[in-house]
């Protein structure tokens, strides 16, 4: 029988700018079915999770979906860590590309748990279901 | 795609080679990359794959993606990891000990491409 899904658990990644010495961006990996790893930065003040343009059609390529393409795609068979998280609604947006990332882990992430634990020193995060 | 005796991808009638993760961040140091993990850390960090396309244009990642076949169920877990090429912190390590192993790196990378420009 299947055990219940309790937590999901895993280290942000920080990325750092050798220049400035930022380190700023730090992103969770997420594996999408078999074909592709992103990396999406934790934004759970924005209402709305999103991937860069170019993610979105990828993901639409990769799955045979067909142009035109709707305005949200429902993400499934998603993991971080080799643990499964829920599927995933995502728009398309600009903003990601433009801090380095192939996406944001919104609100609508988040609220899917019933305790987000977050370590800001080690980036440790674990998420507990309901 | 082709595969090589060795079961390595080919690209260009080559085939490809695995190459370290952290070499690739140096090499393609603020430029999109589009790898194929083939060994992963017990931290979940990649260390070895393919590299597949660099470019300053994340569309062009998109575009050598489209090439590279599904992988199926039975396939080895080695997805295609689209990432903008900046250092990466290895876990316990401080912004200092990651700048210094970084720009290392990067010097050594630097100095292959110029031996090579210049042989």
């Amino acid at each position: 029988m299947a055990q219940p899904r309790v937590e999901v658990s895993y280290f942000l990644k920080p990325r750092f700018d050798d220049v400035t010495g930022d380190r700023r961006l730090l992103v969770a990996r997420l594996v999408v079915g078999l074909d592709i790893a992103w990396d999406m930065l934790p934004y759970p003040t924005a209402a709305q999770s999103c991937v860069t343009r170019s993610a979105y059609r990828d993901y639409a390529a990769r799955y045979g979906l067909l142009a035109p393409l709707p305005r949200s795609l429902l993400i499934e068979d998603l993991s971080i860590r080799r643990q499964p998280v829920p599927p995933l609604r995502v728009v398309p947006s600009l903003a990601p590309e433009r801090l380095g990332v192939d996406g944001f882990l919104g609100f609508d992430f988040f609220s899917q748990f019933q305790v987000v634990e977050w370590h800001p020193n080690t980036g440790f995060m674990r998420l507990q279901y309901p | 795609m082709e595969q090589a005796e060795n079961n390595a991808p080919v690209q260009n009638g080559t085939p490809r080679v695995e190459e370290e993760y952290d070499r690739v961040i140096a090499r393609y140091y603020k430029e999109w990359v589009l790898y194929q993990v083939t060994e992963w850390d017990d931290d979940d960090r990649p260390v070895l794959g393919y590299l597949i396309a660099h470019s300053p244009s994340r569309s062009e990642i998109s575009k050598a993606l489209a090439k590279e076949p599904r992988r199926k169920p039975e396939d080895p877990y080695r997805p295609y990891y689209s990432f903008f090429a900046r250092p990466e912190l290895r876990r316990g390590e401080t912004l200092e000990e990651g700048q210094e192993r970084f720009r290392k790196l990067r010097a050594e990378v630097l100095a292959e491409i110029n031996g090579a420009a210049e042989g």
